[in-house]
């Protein structure tokens, strides 16, 4: 009964990826907007599914920057579209990412957590919103 | 939820394999058989895992092979027929000494096996000493010796 209990926990997403544990957030107006897996496991492959209005780009870029916090505790794989330059700054790292022609811009922030436990982070746009971030870490 | 749903799908699917392979691939354990069954483990145990090395992840998967095997056992219990069709059910091979050449084909078993359990079990030597044998859920050949007056 005990295990069964602990089966559908996970099935249902409170152990790790599952529709309980997937969390959508936004900025207000929509023009920043995040997909992303609340409870997930240590150095599991993960994705963070953005999505940055087109009245958010400025000359054909959008300035997405991620919190330090996010980066110490997880391993960035690589993000879609290939940033076209980043600068890191006291508790950011800056990303210059060539947006859509048209409608919003989508980014995945492929990573790795290297943590355990909770790990609450910032994702945002430069001179625009910042979205507070949490996601939980299972060893 | 990945987890479970890989283990779930292996575990079927390894179910389906065996179960149409044939009961003797059970048994039967050659050296290249022996080969083969670590080499389904290993694709078997990337296939579940994937990327995920976590303790979570193991668990998880532990949990859901252990679960599904109780959960059939449980079935097979109460619903006869779910376990025939999981199991199959004994074969009979060797009637009255003769040889039921079709079943023996479609088991892949041959006489120097049959004999070679008769003597095993039984201390049995020909066929003729042979009342009754069969093949087993489990790959087994069992044997049932003739009457003393008849053998």
């Amino acid at each position: 009964m005990f295990f069964s209990l602990i089966l559908l926990s996970a099935a249902a997403g409170l152990l790790g990826k599952g529709p309980m544990s997937k969390v959508n957030a936004a900025a207000p107006g929509g023009i920043l907007g995040a997909e992303y897996y609340r409870f997930v496991h240590y150095q599991e492959p993960l994705e963070l599914n953005l999505s940055v209005a087109a009245n958010s780009v400025t000359n054909g870029f959008v300035h997405l920057r991620l919190g330090r916090a996010f980066l110490n505790e997880v391993q960035i794989e690589r993000i879609d579209p290939m940033p076209v330059s980043e600068t890191a700054g006291p508790k950011f790292i800056n990303y210059l990412i060539r947006a859509e022609i048209n409608g919003s811009t989508g980014i995945r922030v492929h990573f790795v957590p290297n943590h355990f436990g909770r790990l609450t982070y910032e994702v945002g746009l430069s001179e625009g919103p910042t979205l507070a971030l949490w996601h939980f870490a299972f060893h | 939820m990945d987890s479970i749903l890989r283990g779930l799908v292996i575990y079927f699917f390894l179910l389906l394999v065996f179960r149409v392979s044939g009961r003797r691939t059970l048994s039967k354990a050659t050296t290249f058989d022996l080969v083969l069954l670590l080499i389904i483990s290993e694709v078997t145990q990337q296939a579940m895992v994937d990327s995920d090395h976590s303790v979570t992840n193991a668990v998880l998967l532990i949990l859901t092979l252990v679960l599904t095997s109780l959960g059939l056992s449980e079935l097979k219990q109460h619903f006869p027929h779910f376990k025939y069709l999981l199991e199959g059910s004994s074969v009979m091979i060797v009637r009255n000494g003769k040889l039921l050449r079709e079943r023996m084909n479609e088991l892949r078993v041959d006489e120097d096996e049959i004999l070679e359990a008769a003597r095993a079990s039984q201390g049995l030597e020909s066929f003729e000493q042979i009342k009754y044998a069969f093949v087993e859920p489990n790959g087994e050949i069992t044997l049932v010796p003739q009457d003393e007056e008849k053998g």
